[in-house]
C-alpha cells in the first residue's frame, strides 16, 4: 500500500534521514520506534508531503506521490495526526471533525458560499458523519466543547477521530499515547485494533511505549540516526542487538567513584508539579520530590516525554510550577525569574544546543557572560578558559555557530554556559545525535569541569552518562521510579523499563 | 486540578453545560418583540422622515457595513491583514463609475464588472501574500494603497484625473432613499453569503489554516487556494461597496481613498468584532456615523470646551476616537463590541447561535 524507498532528507548540516526505506500492508498496524532524535517525525512528514525529500521515492497505491503537496496527499487517502496536538484550536469537537470532513463535502467551494440549495444538504450528512464518529468514539457528549477545554487522553482520541474523518485509508499516528495514563493506553490499544477492523484503515505509528508497539503492531521498524536500524516482528525487535542499543547506548563497565566532600544538599525539589497547555492539562511531571548533593555528578534518566526536559527546564526557572518548591543553596527560589536564578550560578544547556546560529562562536560565548559584560578581564579570561577546555574552539573563534558540526555546537553551548560561572550546571541530552566518541569526549570535559567545583546535572536518554556519573535517578511519566548510585544501575534492568520484559525465545 | 487527571474522564460523566433557559414568558416575548420593532424602525423607517442629504450619510454607514465584512474576511478569517484595503474599495469605486459614465453600461452590469475586477486586484495582492506573510505583507498592502492613491487612481483616462469620474445612481433608484433601500439589500446579500461562507467548508478550511496550516493540510485543504480564495471573496465584497460608494456620492476622486481610510477600516473591524457579523456591521456603521454624531450632537465643541484642548471637527473625530476605542478594545474587550451584541442577538433570535 505504501512504499518508500530510499528517502533520504537534510536540513541545513543535518541528515535527518538517510535512504530510509519501508512499506506498509493494507490492513496493518506497523509502529516505527526509535529514540528521540531519530527522524521519526521528519519520515512521516515526508509520507504525508510536508517534507520533499532530497532523494528516494514515497509511493502510495502504486502511484508516486513523491511531488504532491501535503494537501492532495490527504486527499490520494494518507491521513495523519500530530506530536503536539493537531487540532484547530479554538474550535469544538464538533467543528473539528466538520472541518476534517474537507474533502467528503460532496460540493465545492464557490457553491457552499452561494449557499446552493445542495449545500445544505451536503452538510446535513457530513454532519450526521461526524455524530457517528463521535459515538463511536464516545464523543457524543462533548461535541460543543471546544477541543482546548478537553483533557489531554481526550484530546488524543478526538485527534484520531478528526484523522479517521478524513476517510484516508493509510492513518499516520505522530506518538497517539504522548500524555496518557496507563489505563488510558490500554484503552488506546484496544480502540486501534477495532478502528483497523470498523473502518478498514491501515495504521503507522510513532510511538515511545515500545511494550504497546509490541502489543498492537503487526510490524516495526526502529530508527537512529535517520537510518533504519531494524525491521521485524515487535518480539524479535524487542530483544535486537541494534534496537537495544539504539535506546540504551554500549554497555560500559561502571567505575565506583569515590564519594569525598559529596553530600550536603545543594539543591532539594520538593512535590513539584508541572503541567503544559491552558489549565494544566496536560500533566509532565507528578509529584516530583529529589535532592542534588554539592559536587556530585546526577545522571536523569528516562524515555521521551519522561519529564526531564520540563525538570531542568523548571530548575532553571524557563517554566512555572503549579506547586511545589525549589530551594537551592538554603534559598527558595521557586518564585525567582530564570535571568535570577543565572546570577546565583544555575546555568542550562538546552537540548539540542540552542547555540545562536549567526553569531560567530566568540559572539556566542560573550553571550554567555552577559551578567558581567562590562568586566572585559572576565570575558576575556572566561573565552581563554572555554578554548583551553575545548582545544576544538581555538582556532574557530570568528566562524559562525550555524556552520558548525553538532558535536562543536554542542561543546559551544558547554562553553558558553561556562562563560556565566555556573555552580550548578545543567546539560540537556548533551549526547543527541553525536557518535559515541564525540560523547565520550564532551562527557569527559564534563567531569573536568566538575572536579574544578561545579555541580553537575545530566539528561540522558541512554547510558552514555553512566560512567560519569555518581548518582541515577530515572524517570517515567513524570514520576521518579528509581533513584541509587549508577553501579545500582545496570543495563539489564533499563533494557525492562525501556523496552519491557524480554521474550523467551 | 490532579483530579481531572486521574479520574476517570469527568468531563465525560457531567452533563455538557447548556443553557437550559426555558420558554420565555409573556414579558420576555413583549420584550423581544418591542427591541426588535424598534430595530426595525431605527434601519428601515427612521430614514424615511430624514432629509436626503443625512439619508445619504445612512447609505455611507450601510456600504461601511459591507467594507468591514469584507475586510472580515481577510482579517477574521483568514487572519491577513490587509493595510490597503481603501484601494480595493476604490477600485470598485473607479471601475464602476468608468463603466456607466464612458461605456454608458447600465447600473448592474457595471457594479458586476466591478466586482470582478476587484476580485481580480485581491487575487495578485493574495499571491504575494503567499510569498512574504506577517509584517512585511502589511507592508506591501500599505505600499499597494499609497500606489493607487497616488497613481491609479489619477490616470485621467480611466478616472477622469483630478476632477474625477461622474457616477450617477440608477434610474429606478435615483433618490437618496430609494439608494439606501438598494444598499441595505446589498448589505443583504454580503450578510448571506458570508452566512454561508462561515457555515460550509470554505469557513471550516479558513478557520483550520488561520489556526494550524499543517492540520489544515492534513485535512487535506489547501492552504494556498483557500488563502487566495479568502482575498478574492475579500476584494469582491470590498469592489461591491467601492461601487455603490460611488454612486452614492456620484462622482468619485482619488482623494476619497486616503491611507487613513485604511486604517479606520481596520479600526472598525476590530472594535466590532472580527469573526461576527454583528459585530463587524454594528462596528463598522458606528465609525462612519461617528462624524456625523460629531456635528449634530456638537460634540466637537464640546471637547473644545475643555482647556487647552482644541475643538475635535467632525472629520477626524473617528481617526481620534478610533485609535483610543481600538487600544480599549485590545486591551480589556478582545472580541470587540461582538462581546456585548453577541449575547444580545442570542436573546433576541432565541436559540440560533450568534457565531457558527
Amino acid at each position: 500500500m505504501l512504499e518508500v524507498s530510499g528517502c533520504s532528507v537534510r536540513f541545513g548540516g543535518v541528515q535527518a534521514l538517510r535512504d530510509v526505506s519501508l512499506s506498509v500492508r493494507e490492513g496493518e498496524i506497523v509502529g516505527i520506534v526509535g529514540p528521540n532524535g531519530a527522524g521519526k517525525t521528519t519520515l512521516f512528514d515526508v509520507i504525508s508531503g510536508f517534507r520533499k525529500p532530497n532523494s528516494g521515492t514515497v509511493r502510495f497505491r502504486g502511484r508516486d506521490v513523491t511531488r504532491l503537496p501535503a494537501h492532495a496527499r490527504a486527499a490520494a487517502g494518507i491521513g495523519r495526526t500530530f506530536q503536539n496536538l493537531g487540532l484547530v484550536r479554538g474550535a469544538t469537537v464538533r467543528t473539528n471533525l466538520l472541518a476534517a470532513q474537507h474533502l467528503a463535502a460532496g460540493y465545492s467551494a464557490p457553491a457552499g458560499i452561494l449557499g446552493l440549495p445542495s449545500t445544505y444538504g451536503a452538510e446535513a450528512r457530513l454532519s450526521r458523519r461526524a455524530d457517528a464518529l463521535a459515538d463511536m468514539l464516545g464523543l457524543s457528549a462533548l461535541m460543543d466543547r471546544k477541543v482546548d477545554e478537553l483533557p489531554y487522553g481526550v484530546f488524543k482520541r478526538v485527534e484520531v477521530a478528526a484523522a479517521l474523518a478524513t476517510d484516508a485509508d493509510l492513518v499516520l499516528l505522530d506518538e497517539p499515547t504522548s500524555g496518557m495514563g496507563p489505563t488510558e493506553r490500554t484503552a488506546f490499544a484496544d480502540a486501534l485494533a477495532e478502528f483497523r477492523r470498523t473502518f478498514r484503515v491501515t495504521v503507522a505509528m510513532i510511538e515511545h511505549d515500545v511494550p504497546l508497539v509490541a502489543q498492537v503492531c503487526d510490524y516495526v521498524y526502529c530508527l537512529n540516526f535517520g537510518q533504519m536500524l531494524a525491521e521485524g516482528e515487535p518480539d524479535g525487535l524487542r530483544s535486537h542487538p541494534d534496537v537495544i542499543r539504539a535506546y540504551l547506548g554500549d554497555e560500559v563497565p561502571v567505575r565506583l567513584m569515590p564519594s569525598s566532600e559529596r553530600g550536603r544538599p545543594f539543591l532539594e525539589v520538593d512535590g513539584l508539579w508541572v503541567s503544559y497547555g491552558e489549565r494544566g492539562r496536560v500533566p509532565v511531571l507528578r509529584d516530583l520530590s529529589f535532592e542534588v548533593r554539592h559536587l556530585e555528578r546526577l545522571v536523569l534518566l528516562g524515555l521521551n516525554g519522561a519529564g526531564k526536559t520540563t525538570t531542568v527546564a523548571t530548575l532553571a526557572g524557563l517554566l512555572r510550577p503549579e506547586r511545589g518548591a525549589i530551594v537551592f543553596d538554603g534559598a527558595d527560589i521557586t518564585d525567582l525569574p530564570a535571568a535570577e536564578r543565572v546570577g546565583l550560578g544555575i546555568i542550562l544547556v538546552p537540548e539540542g544546543r540552542q547555540v545562536f546560529p549567526g553569531l560567530s562562536v566568540d559572539h556566542n560565548l560573550r553571550l554567555g557572560a552577559w551578567n558581567r559584560r562590562r568586566d572585559a578581564g572576565y570575558v576575556a579570561e572566561g573565552q581563554e578558559r572555554v578554548k583551553r577546555v575545548f582545544p576544538h574552539l581555538a582556532d574557530r573563534g570568528k566562524q559562525l555557530a550555524g556552520t558548525l558540526s553538532g558535536g562543536e555546537q554542542q561543546m559551544l553551548a558547554i562553553g558558553r554556559a561556562l562563560m556565566a560561572a555556573p555552580r550548578l550546571l545543567l546539560v540537556d541530552e548533551a549526547s543527541l545525535g553525536l557518535s559515541p566518541a564525540i560523547t565520550q569526549t564532551v562527557f569527559s570535559v564534563l567531569d573536568q569541569i566538575n572536579t574544578e567545583g561545579v555541580t553537575v546535572v545530566l539528561v540522558e536518554q541512554g547510558m552514555a552518562a553512566l560512567d560519569h556519573a555518581d548518582r541515577v535517578m530515572i524517570l517515567e511519566r513524570g514520576e521518579l521510579v528509581f533513584e541509587g548510585s549508577s553501579t545500582e544501575t545496570d543495563h539489564a534492568g533499563l533494557r525492562e523499563r525501556y523496552l519491557g520484559a524480554p521474550v523467551p525465545a | 486540578m490532579t483530579t481531572t487527571l486521574t479520574g476517570p474522564d469527568p468531563v465525560v460523566a457531567a452533563p455538557p453545560a447548556e443553557r437550559t433557559a426555558g420558554r420565555p414568558s409573556a414579558v420576555g416575548w413583549a420584550a423581544r418583540g418591542t427591541v426588535g420593532a424598534a430595530l426595525f424602525g431605527l434601519v428601515f423607517l427612521f430614514p424615511l422622515t430624514r432629509s436626503g442629504v443625512d439619508v445619504n450619510i445612512y447609505t455611507e454607514a450601510v456600504i461601511y457595513a459591507i467594507i468591514g465584512l469584507s475586510l472580515n474576511v481577510l482579517l477574521g478569517y483568514a487572519g491577513q491583514i490587509s493595510l490597503g484595503h481603501q484601494a480595493f474599495v476604490g477600485v470598485g469605486a473607479f471601475t464602476s463609475a468608468y463603466m456607466v459614465t464612458v461605456h454608458e453600461q447600465n447600473f448592474v452590469a457595471a457594479v458586476g464588472i466591478a466586482v470582478a475586477v476587484g476580485a481580480a486586484q485581491a487575487l495578485i495582492l493574495g499571491v504575494i501574500s503567499l510569498r512574504i506573510s506577517g509584517l512585511y505583507f502589511a507592508l506591501v498592502s500599505l505600499a499597494y494603497g499609497a500606489m493607487a492613491e497616488d497613481w491609479l487612481f489619477n490616470i485621467s483616462s480611466l478616472t477622469g484625473g483630478g476632477t474625477g469620474q461622474p457616477a450617477p445612481k440608477p434610474s429606478a433608484f435615483a433618490t437618496d432613499h430609494r439608494y439606501y433601500f438598494l444598499c441595505l439589500a446589498f448589505l443583504a446579500l454580503v450578510l448571506y453569503l458570508d452566512w454561508r461562507l462561515t457555515s460550509s467548508k470554505t469557513g471550516r478550511a479558513l478557520l483550520a489554516l488561520r489556526s494550524n496550516p499543517r492540520v489544515a493540510e492534513s485535512f487535506g485543504t489547501s492552504v494556498k487556494r483557500y488563502t487566495l480564495l479568502a482575498f478574492v471573496i475579500s476584494g469582491a465584497f470590498a469592489s461591491l461597496a467601492g461601487a455603490l460608494l460611488a454612486h452614492n456620492t456620484t462622482r468619485v476622486v482619488a482623494g476619497q481613498f486616503q491611507f487613513q481610510l485604511a486604517l479606520l477600516f481596520v479600526i472598525m473591524t476590530v472594535v466590532g468584532g472580527l469573526r461576527s457579523r454583528v459585530g463587524v456591521v454594528v462596528g463598522s456603521a458606528f465609525f462612519a456615523l461617528t462624524g456625523y454624531f460629531f456635528a449634530h450632537l456638537h460634540l466637537g465643541s464640546a471637547v473644545g470646551a475643555l482647556p487647552l484642548v482644541p475643538d475635535l471637527s467632525p472629520a477626524i473625530a473617528p481617526l481620534v476616537l478610533g485609535p483610543l476605542l481600538l487600544l480599549f478594545t485590545l486591551i480589556r474587550h478582545p472580541g470587540g463590541m461582538a462581546e456585548f451584541l453577541d449575547p444580545f442577538q442570542r436573546w433576541l433570535i432565541r436559540g440560533r447561535s450568534a457565531r457558527a
